[in-house]
């Protein structure tokens, strides 16, 4: 009897202390913090947010090659040199040259990696207890994630996929919504854009609770340093919708949004704070050449601050980088901006081009010690809405169309040279053209302008336009794992 | 017993109430014993005798026919009395008559006694020789039936005691004692070192050998010590071939490099990351029953062993589970012994000798011949200018050579090393309380300069005793210091060329030479001796405080409860420091950033408990061992590092001496918590001792796995058959014994980092947001990771003939690693490249076989002869996508780097350890080039790296050892040798050094000899003067057949000597030892590359007072 009585204790003890070992067994790491740890609290989802940002800042995307680097190159504005090293295979559009491979495979692994970090956050935010967070902001923090999400695919789609107009039942890039082993397929051009129209129309639902669309004194609206401007808001959403939509030939949803963009600055109804306005000339005539913003920061929608700018922006646009430097040259820039047309006086030429020595080059992105607009790099400019705007109306309301293209020239010191009324559709077209051209100039978006139209010709290529062009190869890496095709 | 006392037939009952009815009888009956009678007899029966005298006398007379039977009267008896006539019939008999009244009852002598001394009994109390009383002893009247177990004070009773009884003892895990029964005796059993193979220690239990299904191997502390002296790694690789060290020809005999082991084959690829690549098929360590560190085990004090046990099959290793399944090596430490205090000695100096064979470089005459015949003193371009400068060159270095220009580069850095190992153990106690007191002082001096090992470590060991409870602790606290050689590889000395002077004119040491490279131009090359004479610091210490605690209730006779708590804490530093003067430094800058401080610190805390029951009957023919354990573990380690620089003065040698941090340099470290719980039942049934039965379970729960798979379960079956037990064998004398045995199950490993299976977050290090910190995901979370698992299966027999003298066993193996940890290649659309998964598999399957050969055995006297062998064959059987990347990636990087040495691949069908090269036809005595094999058969000049395939295996086909040691008249000796036989390699130096040879350096002598020179010449090596990269190629893939003379020893005790056995002197035993005497390869290769390999030459006094 004895003996039973301790067996059957022994596996009393033996059960009860398996119960409790899976507590005990649930170890949290020092060094590294837990899916539940980080997002246990509002601050972990902001942290998590602001780590996407950060690796978008890095040299592979944004930081350099998603913007001034990269993406610009293949828009033909810079005139490289044709003995860069850095520079030239990428000019010539070789996409198989090993450096420029690795460039192209960082674009997609990074801004996959970014995607996963927004679904790892994503999937927490769904199931989250939504008692700790500040009144509001999950929905902010999950209309960021998402609307971010769909930029960042939209940005894979115009990259690594046939535009639409190229091509709408060709393969798209894999839209990923899941943080995990599993592999996502991919589906055509014309699913994956409607997918990420509609993650941005639920994200755009979300961020109507962000206090960057309520207009309210209590927010800074945009200052250098202001939390919530730069980043992926309300409005950026707004206009990432106008851009998808266009970029899907949707001309009616596209005005739709690209309005709703427009009349914030320019409506019948001008808002009080808005939360981006119209670059002053007062600050070009400071005498304190740090309050210059020759990249207009006050008309960002969306943008990235990188912190170590100091690098690129010291290096690219100066004649240290040599045959390797990032600006059109004297002529080339005088060109772009129309200078035999009379057209000297734009501001994109006057205040956004400096001399380095002997030579002058592009200084919109030029790091000046203490300068506020330091490593101010615009992925959503309001200015592409009025362009989508103009491009949407150019054949129902030409004059409209020119209307809104006289708004930007004439706050680029071309009021003296507004477009006369009567353009036709295809001179609008034309004008609109040259205005992504200049605008745009450093930015990484003109190639995608060409892309979109299909264009044949892409000003400056030593190539026409092609889809080899156009689409960037997928790397082979997933090719092979992923089974992926374009 | 027939009986024919028809009379007590009657009355029921004991013997002693029948003794008490007769005893009343007699009160009332008058003496008939006078009567006298008158009988003649004739070569008569006892019997018949004794019924006629009952006749005749009238009295009863009581006997058992088969007492008397046999016994024959002869003689004339007249008017005797009854009574003398009995005493004459019996005399010379062994029979006894006592007369009650007119009952006579004639009994055996024998009987007589029984009956007296049953009313006494006998009792006494059994020990083991450590002090400890030895519970459920088997003690036994031998001839006799009876036998009792003892209890939880060891002791028994008997409430019998035959005449001249002697009692049997047996206990396993003790030699068997015969005693010869007395009052209240003490029996001593001695768990003698003989018997210890007579059972298995797992470190959670010991089973009877006997009934044992598992395939181990025991060996005794005294054989690893007969075979050396070193540490009980190298005894032990010597003498079991399971145990296999992985030949590392780089760090050859350097006394701080970590040994690399692995039993019956690898079982998990070296991963891509690299992570565990150097130690993932390590057996786990058990000493003393707790789980221990490699360095530990290397570091342990010889003298403490007590016994090592090695757990190869899924039935002996499966009470480890998770960890079990690279195999476990069980490692027990000697415990005191009882009786007046005892002081054991063991001090030994050694001689550690460079052993550099091996090496065969060019003398300074035959080095400027081979750059001759390399074109470095020919012009290029022919200009006659350039000529004659060359010409000048070459004669000017003819001249120095002439003028005696020879340095011995390879002595330079190397010494003999000597080292001293000193040992103390004192013991004593009594029953209650035990005691052991250990020290011991190791210094290892190795053969590169300034390169050492020392070990200081003291352990206390206590036991006490109260009633049923056992309570032993044992602290252990060890420190160690290990300095790096200053003089760097040993490398950059054997490169040098011998015609550099190591002075110049004006004696003071060269910094540098100007060499020439293969094209003729002239580079700067640093003496490599300039550095010794700074102030270099690399070293690492670590100190480990170890507590095992012990506790055991004997709950029962059959039932006993144990718990043990053991923890480890241990801290290591490690030191690097390089002063500015360093020619590492030469092209640096700043003068605040020469000169750098490495500086680590580790901490590691693990904690272990259990709790256990073991319960064992004996129930007629069935015998059941049953164990119960639960665990726990924890385990914490950090380790941090931090990097300054700027060291002005040599001198100022301690860190806070820095000028500032390395630039954008961080602290570095790792850090983790791992945590496992589990359970383990056990089960050893033996019917008869004929039919064995073992199963095992064991469950884990770790907190290294998913949360979804925490808990792994293992488990194993076995069973084995005593042949020699069966009836029919029993006829066959000579064989003493013959255990077939089988079993399969699984068991696991781990090799996946403690977090792989969460998605865990940590923030940048390197970079803000908008002044913000941002978090980010560090890998791809796979929630199906799960243990590794290895299913072995095991059959193999043990067999034993020749009374004792031949002793046999064999083990065929197959073990299949299912679920391997790899990492897998996911498209980066996930947000990473790898995740780590189970995918993979890998099957080994072999045999070992072992044949001891007890060739003298007489009294203390004996030679003993060994021979063993094991193979196994490595075959992967599946692999991960990322391991077919890998491959390509090792192509890519092979031929962008001109890497010259096989890479690792890894293809389905394919062993493991595969060496892939193209297959060449050898030289063409035409031109000089190589004629390789393409994979369609046809024979071309050109290398493509796609015609690689398999030409050969790193691992031996059979690897053995072989050996004879015995002890004759004090005198003791034993020689080991160990054997690799089959498989390949590939020879690095023939490759480097004679045939992508850099001429910038001294050459191996071959490439004056055997290169190709002109057409015609049957030569096995490119022409001299062809400075194409030589990639792999079957060419360089030589069968690899090994012998070593692993260690040779003699001893001799003076315990025959009267000074030994007149003093308070106890023992004392003198012995020499050498390892590594000598080796014959089918190889010829440069061994010891970084650190040269030495010969061990040893002297050891062994003293017990």
């Amino acid at each position: 009897m004895k003996k039973i009585h301790i067996s059957i204790l022994a596996l009393l003890t033996a059960s009860m202390s398996l119960v409790s070992c899976n507590d005990w067994l649930d170890v949290s790491p020092k060094s590294q913090l837990e899916q539940d740890d980080l997002f246990g609290r509002e601050s972990g989802y902001n942290d998590q947010l602001t780590g996407v940002y950060t690796k978008m800042c890095e040299n592979s995307m944004y930081g350099l090659q998603m913007s001034i680097g990269f993406a610009e190159v293949l828009s033909q504005n810079y005139d490289i040199n044709t003995s860069s090293d850095e520079w030239r295979y990428v000019r010539e559009y070789d996409y198989k040259n090993s450096d420029v491979e690795t460039v192209i495979n960082n674009i997609w692994k990074n801004t996959y990696s970014c995607i996963a970090n927004l679904n790892v956050m994503i999937e927490s935010l769904e199931t989250a207890d939504k008692k700790m967070f500040t009144e509001g902001n999950d929905s902010v923090y999950l209309g960021e994630a998402i609307g971010l999400r769909a930029y960042l695919h939209l940005e894979m789609m115009r990259y690594f996929a046939c535009a639409p107009s190229m091509d709408s039942s060709a393969k798209g890039v894999p839209f990923v919504t899941q943080y995990g082993v599993k592999v996502t397929g991919q589906k055509t051009v014309a699913e994956t854009m409607q997918l990420i129209i509609n993650d941005l129309l639920k994200a755009r639902d979300l961020l109507k609770a962000d206090p960057a669309c309520q207009y309210s004194e209590r927010f800074e609206w945009n200052t250098a340093t202001s939390q919530r401007s730069p980043r992926f808001n309300y409005n950026a959403c707004v206009a990432t919708l106008a851009r998808a939509y266009l970029w899907n030939g949707d001309k009616e949803n596209a005005l739709k949004y690209a309005n709703e963009i427009i009349d914030i600055n320019d409506g019948e109804e001008q808002l009080l704070n808005r939360p981006f306005s119209w670059v002053s000339p007062t600050v070009f005539q400071s005498s304190n050449k740090h309050d210059y913003q020759p990249s207009f920061y006050t008309e960002h929608i969306f943008r990235l601050s990188i912190n170590e700018w100091e690098d690129n922006g010291n290096k690219y646009f100066h004649k240290e980088k040599g045959v390797n430097s990032l600006s059109p040259s004297y002529d080339y820039a005088n060109e772009i901006y129309e200078l035999s047309a009379g057209l000297g006086a734009d501001y994109r030429l006057v205040y956004a081009f400096d001399q380095d020595g002997s030579e002058r080059y592009l200084s919109k992105f030029w790091y000046m010690e203490g300068r506020q607009a330091n490593g101010m790099i615009p992925l959503l400019r309001m200015t592409e809405a009025y362009y989508i705007a103009a491009e949407c109306l150019k054949d129902s309301n030409p004059q409209r169309a020119v209307e809104i293209l006289n708004y930007v020239r004439s706050n680029r010191g071309l009021s003296n040279n507004l477009l006369p009324e009567t353009l036709t559709s295809e001179q609008i077209n034309d004008e609109i053209f040259k205005e992504y051209r200049k605008e745009f100039l450093g930015e990484g978006q003109l190639f995608f302008y060409y892309k979109r139209l299909n264009a044949s010709e892409i000003k400056g290529a030593p190539v026409p336009g092609s889809k080899s062009v156009y689409v960037l190869p997928i790397p082979s890496g997933d090719i092979e794992f992923g089974g992926y095709e374009n | 017993m027939r009986k024919i006392r028809c009379l007590l037939r009657q009355v029921a009952g004991s013997r002693i109430p029948t003794l008490l009815i007769l005893l009343v009888l007699c009160l009332g009956v008058s003496a008939q014993r006078n009567a006298k009678v008158t009988m003649s007899f004739k070569n008569e029966s006892m019997q018949s005798a004794l019924k006629r005298l009952e006749k005749v006398s009238n009295m009863k007379i009581l006997f058992t026919y088969e007492d008397v039977e046999g016994y024959r009267i002869d003689g004339d008896y007249k008017d005797t009395e009854v009574e003398g006539l009995l005493q004459m019939m019996l005399s010379g008999k062994p029979l006894d008559y006592s007369i009650e009244g007119n009952l006579v009852n004639i009994t055996l002598r024998e009987r007589l006694n029984d009956y007296e001394k049953a009313r006494r009994g006998f009792s006494g109390h059994v020990i083991g020789d450590d002090g400890e009383p030895v519970i459920g002893a088997t003690v036994r009247i031998m001839g006799t039936k009876h036998a009792v177990a003892t209890d939880i004070n060891g002791k028994f009773s008997f409430d019998v005691w035959p005449r001249g009884a002697q009692v049997v003892v047996s206990y396993i895990g003790m030699e068997t004692a015969t005693v010869k029964a007395a009052e209240d005796m003490r029996i001593v059993m001695k768990s003698d070192a003989k018997v210890i193979s007579e059972v298995v220690v797992n470190g959670v239990f010991t089973r009877k050998a006997n009934t044992f299904t598992g395939a181990v191997s025991t060996l005794k502390g005294d054989d690893l010590r007969s075979v050396g002296n070193q540490n009980i790694l190298q005894s032990l690789k010597s003498l079991d071939p399971s145990f296999l060290q992985i030949e590392n020809l780089g760090a050859g005999s350097n006394p701080n490099a970590l040994p690399d082991f692995q039993m019956r084959g690898s079982s998990t690829v070296a991963d891509v990351q690299g992570e565990y690549a150097s130690s993932a098929n390590q057996p786990l360590f058990i000493l003393d029953g707790f789980e221990s560190e490699l360095t530990k085990i290397m570091d342990l004090d010889m003298n403490l062993v007590q016994s090592v046990t090695l757990l190869k099959d899924a039935t002996a290793k499966a009470i480890y589970g998770a960890k079990a399944a690279n195999g476990v090596i069980v490692i027990e430490t000697r415990r005191p012994e009882s009786g007046r205090i005892r002081v054991s000695y063991t001090g030994s100096l050694s001689l550690e000798a460079p052993d550099l064979s091996s090496y065969d470089m060019c003398s300074p005459a035959e080095k400027l011949e081979v750059e001759r015949r390399a074109g470095l003193f020919t012009s290029k371009t022919g200009n006659i200018v350039e000529q004659l400068a060359l010409d000048n060159t070459y004669s000017s270095k003819l001249a120095e050579i002439v003028a005696g220009a020879k340095t011995d580069w390879l002595a330079q850095p190397t010494r003999v090393g000597l080292g001293h190992k000193h040992s103390v153990y004192i013991e004593g106690g009594d029953q209650a309380m035990l005691y052991g007191v250990d020290l011991s002082y190791n210094r290892i001096s190795g053969v590169l300069k300034g390169s050492d090992r020392t070990t200081f470590s003291g352990g206390v060991n206590l036991t006490y005793r109260w009633k049923s409870l056992q309570f032993r602790n044992k602290l252990t606290i060890d420190y160690n210091s290990s300095n790096n050689s200053p003089y760097g590889t040993f490398s950059d000395y054997v490169r040098m060329n011998p015609y550099s002077r190591l002075y110049d004119a004006d004696g003071q040491l060269m910094k540098a030479y100007q060499y020439a490279n293969n094209a003729g131009e002239i580079g700067l090359y640093y003496n490599p001796l300039y550095n010794t004479t700074l102030n270099i610091i690399d070293n690492s210490t670590y100190t480990t405080i170890t507590e095992n605690f012990y506790a055991e209730w004997q709950a029962l006779e059959s039932l006993r409860v144990t718990a043990r708590f053991g923890l480890v804490h241990k801290t290591t530093t490690g030191d690097v420091f390089l002063p500015s003067g360093h020619t590492s430094f030469v092209n640096a800058t700043d003068e605040f950033s020469k000169g750098s401080y490495d500086k680590s610190n580790g901490k590691y805390t693990d904690v272990s408990a259990d709790l256990g029951v073991n319960w064992s009957k004996q129930m007629g023919k069935h015998l059941v061992f049953l164990n119960g354990q639960l665990n726990l573990t924890n385990n914490n380690y950090s380790t941090v590092g931090v990097k300054a620089v700027g060291f002005p003065n040599d001198q100022m040698n301690d860190i806070t001496y820095a000028v500032q941090y390395a630039k954008n340099s961080a602290p570095t470290g790792t850090e983790g918590i791992s945590r496992t719980v589990g359970g383990l039942a056990s089960l050893n049934y033996s019917y008869d001792e004929r039919y064995l039965f073992d199963a095992n379970y064991r469950l884990t729960g770790s907190s290294e796995t998913s949360r979804d798979n925490r808990w792994g379960s293992f488990w194993s079956i076995g069973a084995g058959w005593n042949v020699h037990n069966e009836k029919f064998m029993k006829s066959l004398k000579w064989v003493d014994r013959f255990k077939l045995r089988g079993s399969f199950g699984y068991t696991g490993s781990q090799g996946f980092s403690s977090y792989d299976a969460k998605a865990t977050f940590t923030y940048y290090t390197n970079a803000s947001y908008n002044g913000q910190i941002g978090s980010y995901v560090k890998k791809l979370a796979n929630n199906d990771l799960r243990w590794q698992e290895k299913y072995d299966t095991n059959i193999g027999f043990d067999l034993t003939v020749l009374d004792n003298r031949l002793t046999a066993r064999f083990d065929y193996y197959i073990s299949t690693t299912d679920g391997m940890i790899t990492n897998v290649t996911v498209p980066s659309t996930t947000g990473f490249s790898t995740y780590v998964a189970n995918l993979g598999k890998v099957e080994n399957k072999g045999f070992e076989a072992y044949l001891n050969w007890r060739a003298l055995s007489a009294g203390r006297d004996y030679v003993n002869a060994f021979a063993s062998v094991a193979a196994n064959t490595n075959t992967l059987k599946k692999i991960s996508n990322s391991l077919r990347a890998w491959n390509e990636q090792q192509d890519k990087t092979m031929l962008a780097d001109k890497l010259t040495t096989p890479s690792v691949k890894y293809y389905e069908g394919c062993s493991m350890n595969a060496i892939w090269a193209v297959p060449s036809l050898g030289i063409d005595p035409q031109n000089g080039k190589e004629i390789f094999v393409k994979k369609d058969g046809t024979v071309t000049y050109d290398y493509d790296i796609a015609d690689q395939v398999v030409c050969g295996d790193n691992q031996p086909k059979y690897n053995g050892t072989i050996g004879i040691n015995g002890e004759i008249k004090g005198f003791g000796f034993s020689v080991t040798g160990s054997y690799r036989w089959g498989g390949q390699m590939y020879n690095t130096t023939l490759v480097e050094k004679v045939e992508n040879c850099n001429l910038e350096y001294n050459v191996d002598r071959r490439v004056l000899t055997d290169r190709w020179q002109k057409p015609g010449d049957m030569a096995l090596y490119k022409a001299v003067t062809d400075m194409s990269v030589t990639y792999p190629t079957s060419r360089f893939v030589e069968d690899y057949n090994l012998f070593t003379l692993s260690s040779l020893s003699l001893s001799y005790d003076f315990r025959d000597w009267k000074f030994v056995k007149n003093s308070f002197l106890e023992r004392l035993k003198v012995s020499a030892y050498t390892s590594d005497l000598f080796h014959i390869s089918s190889v010829k290769i440069e061994r010891g590359t970084s650190y040269p390999f030495a010969r061990t030459f040893s002297l050891s006094v062994q003293a017990t007072f």
